[in-house]
């Protein structure tokens, strides 16, 4: 049976805007499944039909055609990263194709994400270095205030952290001095603002964008051809 | 479905629910497989406290704590990925994506909103402006109380915070949104929208001082503790652990769709302090969620929260309004 241009809902994803289709690969999932000899088209489709009984999915039928959607997909739906797809069977000299176009607004997202947490990034460095410079003013503030009371500074020098005698039976390391940890601060003060969290989850979107548009391409590809194989 | 008792409840009468330590399934294998799962979390909880105890200041920092955190968590989820408490919970690739996606927002934005809104910031500003000290007679005691305590004062105040999700509508409007999750993996626990992730890490720990150390030891054992609550293994897990921590189980119960189930199990890490208030039911549940399971997207775990409140306040007071008009 040959397949007809589609028409309806489906013809929205057949036909992506000339502009996007350089690059829509992004979020859209092709490729091709050869059918057994002589199964039929209609026969392909009604073995791939309940594929599309899960939660939230919906379908119609058209000549040699399957067009779907899916909102809300379950967890464990193995197709729900697509929000909608087109499936048709194409004959081509000497045997029949089941050819596919998956959207997927996930990987979209997963590919846009390393930009947002860019951003979430040079917010952070943002945020600290008008952190630092408010403590620093408090801290000016607070010196010029006790300028005179020499006393008590030296007073909260001289105060280390208590050690209960349970902990020094047990053996456990006393507690930094006062002095080590003001110098600890004080270093950490001179180093840059960092967001490290921001760029190392940058990376791990961008890596994981490109296992998933790999794997689930390769996972859609082996269910299409499982399940057309599968002994009835 | 009938539902069993528990104290003035009845519990797993909406959805599937087990209850009761004897009902629930344990790990079975070979006698090493066995062991492992038995030991597993009272070894990684010792070790942990030996380590954090005895570490030299060289060792003992916050660097070193985020790297155990990160090792032991790649641990547990390699171990989802083996040994899967349930099937229906595996990991696909969308759910590691969409929930990596929460892990990432709370250490990168939510973490740089929390250091000019956060209990920290907060009560710092407080005790800048009312001129007073924190209460620091904690740190005399021995590092093993004060980091209970520090873990303690959090837990109890979390655990309030948390009932009041559950028992005040706008409060429920924030929590609400966590509980569609259909299934746990170790990263679940930061599945929620911003506003509750902001209210349930409010603490009163600021008011007090403790030793550093103290704090890293406190860390340590909430990680050895808590890091259970949405995990997918099962484990033979001691009876005296079940008396007195949250675990896997209880949460599950929790999240369960049955509405009695979902408001039992309120304590992060001391289910005990449930025990205490009769909130506590013991057991497991695999059906999780709300709706009969719906999933919810990223966009309606942000807005949902805002857009339900919204309808709430028109159909309450737009239509009073109204009629008064009239």
């Amino acid at each position: 049976m040959a397949s007809t241009v589609p028409t309806g809902p489906e013809a929205a994803i057949a036909a992506s805007p000339s502009p996007l289709r350089h690059f829509d690969w992004i979020w859209r999932v092709r490729g091709e499944v050869d059918l057994p000899e002589d199964q039929s088209a209609d026969v392909a489709l009604d073995r791939l039909t309940p594929l599309f009984h899960a939660t939230g999915t919906s379908h119609e039928r058209g000549p040699a055609t399957l067009y779907f959607t899916k909102k809300d997909p379950a967890a464990q739906d193995r197709m729900a990263i697509y929000n909608a797809g087109l499936l048709q069977v194409d004959e081509v000299p000497g045997r029949r194709v089941l050819r596919y176009e998956l959207t997927s607004h996930a990987l979209l997202a997963c590919f846009l994400a390393p930009l947002l947490f860019i951003a979430f990034g040079q917010l952070a460095i943002t945020a600290e270095t008008y952190q630092r410079a408010q403590a620093e003013a408090a801290e000016k503030a607070e010196k010029a205030k006790k300028k005179d009371a020499k006393a008590d500074k030296k007073k909260d020098e001289a105060k280390e952290f208590p050690r209960n005698p349970i902990d020094v039976a047990l053996g456990a390391p006393p507690p930094k001095s006062k002095k080590e940890i003001k110098a600890e601060k004080e270093k950490k003060k001179k180093e840059p603002p960092s967001a490290t969290p921001a760029w190392v989850f940058a990376g791990i979107f961008a890596l994981l964008y490109l296992i998933g548009r790999f794997l689930e391409a390769r996972l859609v590809n082996r269910l299409f051809a499982r399940t057309l194989r599968a002994p009835s | 479905m009938a539902g069993v008792r528990v104290g003035n409840r009845i519990i797993g009468s909406e959805a599937p629910v087990t209850v009761g330590w004897e009902n629930v399934p344990r790990v079975e294998g070979s006698p090493l497989k066995v062991l492992f799962f038995t030991w597993f979390q009272p070894v990684v909880l010792f070790a942990l406290i030996i380590f954090w105890y005895y570490a030299p200041n060289s060792i003992a920092k916050a660097s070193v704590a985020i790297g155990i955190g990160l090792g032991f968590r790649a641990i547990l989820f390699a171990m989802e990925w083996y040994f899967p408490r349930h099937q229906g919970w595996n990991i696909t690739w969308k759910e590691l994506a969409v929930d990596l996606f929460y892990v990432g927002l709370g250490y990168t934005f939510l973490d740089t909103i929390e250091g000019f809104i956060g209990s920290d910031a907060l009560i710092g500003l407080a005790k800048e402006k009312l001129d007073i000290e924190s209460v620091d007679w904690f740190m005399g005691l021995p590092l093993l109380v004060q980091a209970f305590a520090i873990t303690f004062i959090f837990d109890f105040g979390q655990y309030w915070m948390h009932r009041g999700m559950h028992n005040w509508y706008p409060l429920w409007l924030t929590h609400k949104v966590h509980h569609y999750i259909t299934q746990f993996n170790i990263f679940k626990g930061a599945v929620g929208n911003p506003v509750e992730l902001f209210l349930i890490g409010l603490g009163l720990g600021g008011f007090f001082d403790f030793l550093p150390r103290a704090f890293l030891l406190a860390g340590a054992i909430s990680m050895g503790i808590g890091i259970y609550m949405h995990l997918n293994v099962r484990f033979n897990t001691p009876a005296w652990w079940r008396y007195l921590f949250n675990t896997t189980e209880h949460h599950s119960v929790h999240h369960s769709q049955d509405y009695e189930a979902t408001r039992s199990n309120f304590a992060g890490l001391y289910v005990f302090i449930d025990r205490i208030f009769g909130t506590c039911v013991d057991g497991e549940a695999e059906i999780l969620g709300q709706e009969g399971g719906r999933r919810l997207s990223i966009r309606e775990q942000m807005l949902q929260p805002f857009t339900e409140g919204w309808q709430t306040l028109r159909s309450r007071y737009g239509r009073a309004a109204g009629v008064a008009a009239e």
